[in-house]
């Protein structure tokens, strides 16, 4: 009998530390942006439009992010929202124009967070995804709301078992501007 | 009042403590009074006596046959178990523990196993599939739209066909296959009838997902 005790209790105990992880918080956040085109020609024609960033979006290179996945030519933050979730559980948000996001966060394997997204419209679910974050990482919904008025929801987790990478935003290479040499006069100038 | 006849039925049972104590007691009763009775249990006995020596036992020992038969009879292996440990005495209840304590020791490794776990565990809870942040081909962006209704045509193209980052400059864009797109699409739970457009972009960790066109 006292085996069997020993054998139950070493199962406990594995099960235990193996399931230690799910009670780690996570931080869930979720920004809300507008985003348009100022001038929808501009689009058809391809031409090069001033982009308006909220400097709000600034923080956490969310601006940076939206340049590059992007091309409208407005960017405003609507709403920022974050809260406090464990493996296992879920979190809800309400999003700018009338939709609710869900977002239960399931386990974290590989530096990488696998959660269930599911979007409702009232009470009716209008999408779910099921999507694994990588630390540091982001995902962003768009969703059209008029013609030329779209709502980018972007999503991003932290925790203590989410070790973000150095930062991974690209800077942009500025070309090297060469020394500029001095441009012999012509002849016929004389200087005074 | 019970007949003769009927007592002379019951002589045999009654000789052998077979019957009923009620039926019992009537017999005892006749047999005291009638002679004739009692002289049939008395030649039934005889009877009886006789018959049980004219029977001669057997001569021949069929102890070490039955137990040879149960031997050779297959046996639970939790038995056999049990008999090779018995054989070894106070020695064997050593081996019994040490060999549960060696089993414990191999299931706990097997379970602590993270690869096991995985494999146990599988890849989601009770979910599809996940749509992973890494596609296997890093490209920036990957666009694709699939659009149900002309009236509101999603614009990832637009996004994807004007970059505006310096990855997307110097790679075109890749356009997902049709089968890809609708496995994607299905993958998102967004069915045959709805648009799906989904890009990735590897070195920011960022992923865009069109939310489908809704009714």
């Amino acid at each position: 009998m006292l085996p069997l005790w020993i054998a139950a209790i070493s199962v406990g105990i594995v099960y235990a530390a193996s399931d230690a992880g799910r009670d780690q918080p996570i931080k869930i956040q979720v920004e809300s942006i507008q985003a348009r085109y100022a001038d929808t020609s501009a689009v058809a024609l391809r031409r090069s439009v001033p982009v308006r960033m909220d400097p709000r979006l600034n923080q956490s290179g969310l601006s940076d992010r939206l340049r590059l996945m992007f091309d409208y030519s407005e960017y405003q933050l609507v709403r920022r929202q974050s809260a406090n979730s464990t493996c296992g559980g879920a979190v809800a948000f309400n999003l700018p124009g009338g939709h609710i996001l869900h977002v239960a966060p399931l386990a974290v394997e590989d530096n990488e967070l696998a959660m269930d997204l599911a979007m409702f419209e009232g009470d009716r679910m209008i999408m779910r995804l099921p999507f694994r974050l990588s630390a540091g990482g982001m995902l962003m919904l768009v969703d059209q709301h008029a013609p030329n008025r779209f709502y980018i929801t972007a999503i991003s987790a932290e925790g203590p078992q989410l070790r973000p990478q150095a930062s991974v935003v690209p800077v942009p290479q500025m070309p090297a501007i060469p020394p500029v040499e001095p441009i012999p006069l012509p002849a016929f100038i004389q200087p005074w | 009042m019970v007949s003769c006849s009927e007592i002379q039925l019951l002589l045999g049972p009654f000789d052998d403590g077979e019957l009923e104590p009620h039926e019992m007691q009537d017999v005892a009763l006749h047999i005291v009074t009638c002679r004739d009775c009692n002289a049939a249990l008395e030649d039934y006995r005889a009877l009886g006596v006789a018959l049980r020596n004219t029977v001669r036992p057997p001569a021949v020992d069929l102890t070490p046959a039955v137990l040879a038969r149960l031997e050779a009879m297959p046996r639970p292996w939790r038995h056999r178990v049990r008999a090779f440990i018995e054989s070894f005495g106070r020695i064997g209840t050593a081996i019994e523990v040490v060999s549960l304590a060696a089993v414990t020791a191999v299931l706990t490794v097997v379970i602590a196993n993270p690869a096991v776990q995985k494999l146990v565990k599988g890849p989601t809870h009770d979910s599809p599939p996940l749509l992973t942040s890494s596609l296997p081909r890093p490209v920036a962006p990957i666009a694709f739209a699939r659009t149900s209704s002309p009236a509101r045509r999603m614009t990832p193209a637009v996004a994807s066909s004007t970059p505006v980052n310096q990855f997307a400059a110097t790679e075109p864009p890749e356009v997902q296959s049709a089968s890809a797109m609708q496995d994607l699409a299905a993958e998102l739970g967004a069915g045959d009838s709805q648009s799906v457009a989904v890009w990735n972009e590897p070195n920011t960790h960022t992923t865009v997902v069109w939310v489908p066109d809704q009714p």
